[in-house]
């Protein structure tokens, strides 16, 4: 069904954002190291 | 305010409502007025989503929530990035494949028509008071600062919506909210810098975030599990979650945005954007209400916000005890101010022993004019019963009153009053897509024009911004109702929820178990909430309401299991 959806999914987004594995590791990444720089600011600072 | 402040406050919003107007003119048919032609690009998207969801109260209140217990409310959103990869997934491409309007138009494909039926009532109900609550609660406060009568602020706001809602449809909220974004973050951004600016000459930016630290209000991560607090990481990453799934993936106002993109890539691409700025934009604001927190400990604040509220005690026969207490807080502040001052330079000098010692006593003094804030809450509520001694929501736009330059007053005012108007503009557009597809066009006239729909269309959404300011406008009659509408999300959302993920992952669930089941887990949330509400709730039960949204959907699928292993085939 994914398949489906995607082959007709054919206007312009860059190479780099169709390889949606990446795209979501990114947003899990950016989040984990939000979460880090937050927990050693929090401590840095107290 | 000055001149100055109300030509760039009515020029800016005027600017907005026009350009919106003027430039989506002319919907043809449904498809162009609802889903806006389907031509948005994933930047404009994402900005909508992001609009959708920051309202007014967004700008108000968190910075004051900042300021009164620190920046921990950010571990509310750990659980939104994670959320929309779950959308981007599962939801999104099936919505592009079935080619819907409405989400709720997805569950009579997947179940029947009294399904679909239900959850869009369900969200009728909800957003259609959801949506009153969001002109209301900013009109209570904006009427306050301004001098104007509450209705006429109701009526400001609304009628301001319904005019681009009404003539451009999903179009012309999409482009709006990029001026009303703008607006929004720019003045936000602008003001951080102003009140950084504002610190005492001998007060760095680094000595500043020290103070704030050391006063316990950088605490952005909690890694303590506890079921009672209801924000920190565990809470954030697990049962936000499920409030972001159901917030973003079945109500129609979120729906709606990314329903407007060119493919599914777009509409994904919105979402990520989202999941990406989100956290950075709510540290931003709730940084700016620390810097704030920051800036009151060298200028005295007033020892209660609401001016409206303190004047009326002034003028009963409460005055002489808050004269009183104010004297007392005066005295507290200088006291707090020098040990602050000691504090710095004992960070300074990087010396740990005198860190503590100074850190001590200003916590002590800290807690000491807190106690003394209380006092006057009390004497503020002996003075007039029916007043609203929680005066958080007054801290920020107090502090622009005051202290922000002449031109910039006005800005400000303006992202509140654009906050208000993106978000509900948003809800009036679903609200009436909504009843136009799941209701009107699916029970009601099945085989009318298209033109004919679009100006149903118009109706229904001039009709719920009537509803919405008529709400508004009598809400301040029932008491604790805002904190009522304000729970109703957590209410409902789990167990609409439910019968989506029932949809998606549990074939082996039919139409008649999944409806059964999604009232039982209904009544089942209610009852659960109004033994907390109690206190009579067991400890297992006992549970802050972001909860609710987990047990409700968790027990859509276990109900609706039980009842098709019981019922059988249908």
């Amino acid at each position: 069904m994914k398949e489906q959806v995607n082959s007709n999914d054919n206007l312009g987004s860059p190479p780099f954002f169709r390889k949606w594995s990446g795209m979501y590791g990114l947003v899990i990444g950016v989040l984990a190291v939000l979460v880090i720089v937050f927990h050693f600011f929090s401590l840095y600072f107290s | 305010m000055s001149v100055l402040d109300w030509v760039v406050l009515f020029g800016t919003l005027i600017f907005i409502v026009a350009y919106g107007v003027w430039k989506t003119r002319g919907s043809k048919d449904i498809d162009d007025y609802l889903k806006g032609g389907n031509d948005a690009k994933w930047w404009a998207i994402g900005i909508s989503i992001m609009a959708t969801q920051a309202s007014a109260i967004t700008f108000l209140s968190t910075p004051g929530q900042a300021y009164a217990d620190g920046m921990g409310f950010i571990q509310f959103y750990f659980g939104l990035p994670i959320a929309m990869i779950i959308l981007s997934v599962t939801f999104v491409p099936l919505y592009y494949k079935l080619k819907v309007f409405t989400a709720y138009e997805f569950l009579e494909t997947r179940f029947d028509l009294k399904t679909r039926s239900l959850t869009a009532i369900l969200f009728l109900v909800q957003r259609g008071l959801a949506a009153g609550i969001t002109i209301y609660a900013p009109s209570i406060i904006l009427s306050t600062l301004l001098g104007w009568n509450l209705g006429i602020t109701n009526l400001f706001i609304g009628a301001l919506v319904i005019i681009y809602t009404v003539s451009g449809g999903t179009k012309a909220v999409t482009q709006t909210q990029k001026q009303q974004m703008a607006v929004m973050m720019g003045g936000m951004i602008i003001a951080g810098i102003v009140v950084i600016n504002l610190l005492p000459a001998n007060v760095s930016f680094s000595d500043a975030i020290h103070v704030a630290g050391k006063m316990e209000k950088l605490n952005l991560v909690n890694f303590n599990f506890d079921l009672h607090d209801k924000y920190n990481f565990w809470s954030g990453i697990t049962a936000a979650l499920f409030l972001f799934v159901s917030y973003f993936g079945t109500d129609q106002s979120q729906v709606q945005r990314y329903l407007t993109g060119r493919s599914v890539s777009e509409s994904r691409l919105g979402l990520m954007m989202n999941g990406l700025l989100k956290i950075p934009m709510q540290f931003i604001i709730l940084f700016i209400g620390v810097m704030v927190f920051v800036f009151y400990q060298f200028y005295q604040p007033p020892v209660f916000f609401n001016k409206v509220a303190k004047q009326q005690v002034e003028e009963s026969t409460y005055a002489g005890e808050l004269k009183q207490l104010e004297k007392e807080y005066t005295t507290l502040f200088d006291e707090k101010k020098e040990a602050i001052h000691g504090l710095i330079t004992a960070v300074n000098e990087k010396d740990d022993v005198k860190i503590s010692v100074e850190r001590e006593k200003v916590l002590s003094l800290e807690e000491k004019s807190k106690l003394i804030r209380k006092e006057v809450k009390e004497v503020v509520k002996m003075a007039n019963p029916s007043a609203e001694t929680n005066d958080k929501d007054y801290v920020f736009m107090t502090f622009v009153m005051d202290n922000l330059p002449i031109g910039l007053v006005g800005l400000l005012f303006a992202v509140i009053f654009s906050a208000a108007m993106s978000s509900t503009a948003s809800e009036l557009n679903a609200l009436a897509s909504t009843t136009t597809v799941d209701l009107y066009k699916r029970s009601m006239r099945k085989k009318e024009s298209e033109l004919h729909y679009v100006s149903s269309s118009k109706w229904f959404t001039f009709l719920w911004g009537v509803i919405a300011i008529l709400f508004a406008t009598y809400a301040s009659l029932f008491e604790n109702l805002i904190q009522a509408v304000n729970l109703l999300g957590s209410l409902f959302y789990g167990t609409i929820l439910g019968v989506f993920v029932v949809a998606f992952y549990f074939k082996y669930i039919k139409s008649n178990a999944v409806f059964i089941a999604a009232i039982l887990a209904e009544i089942a949330v209610v009852v659960i909430h109004i033994l907390n509400t109690n206190q009579t709730a067991p400890s297992w039960l006992t549970m802050g309401y972001l909860w609710y949204n987990v047990v409700g959907c968790i027990l859509v699928v276990i109900f609706g299991y039980l009842l098709q292993a019981i019922g059988g085939r249908k």
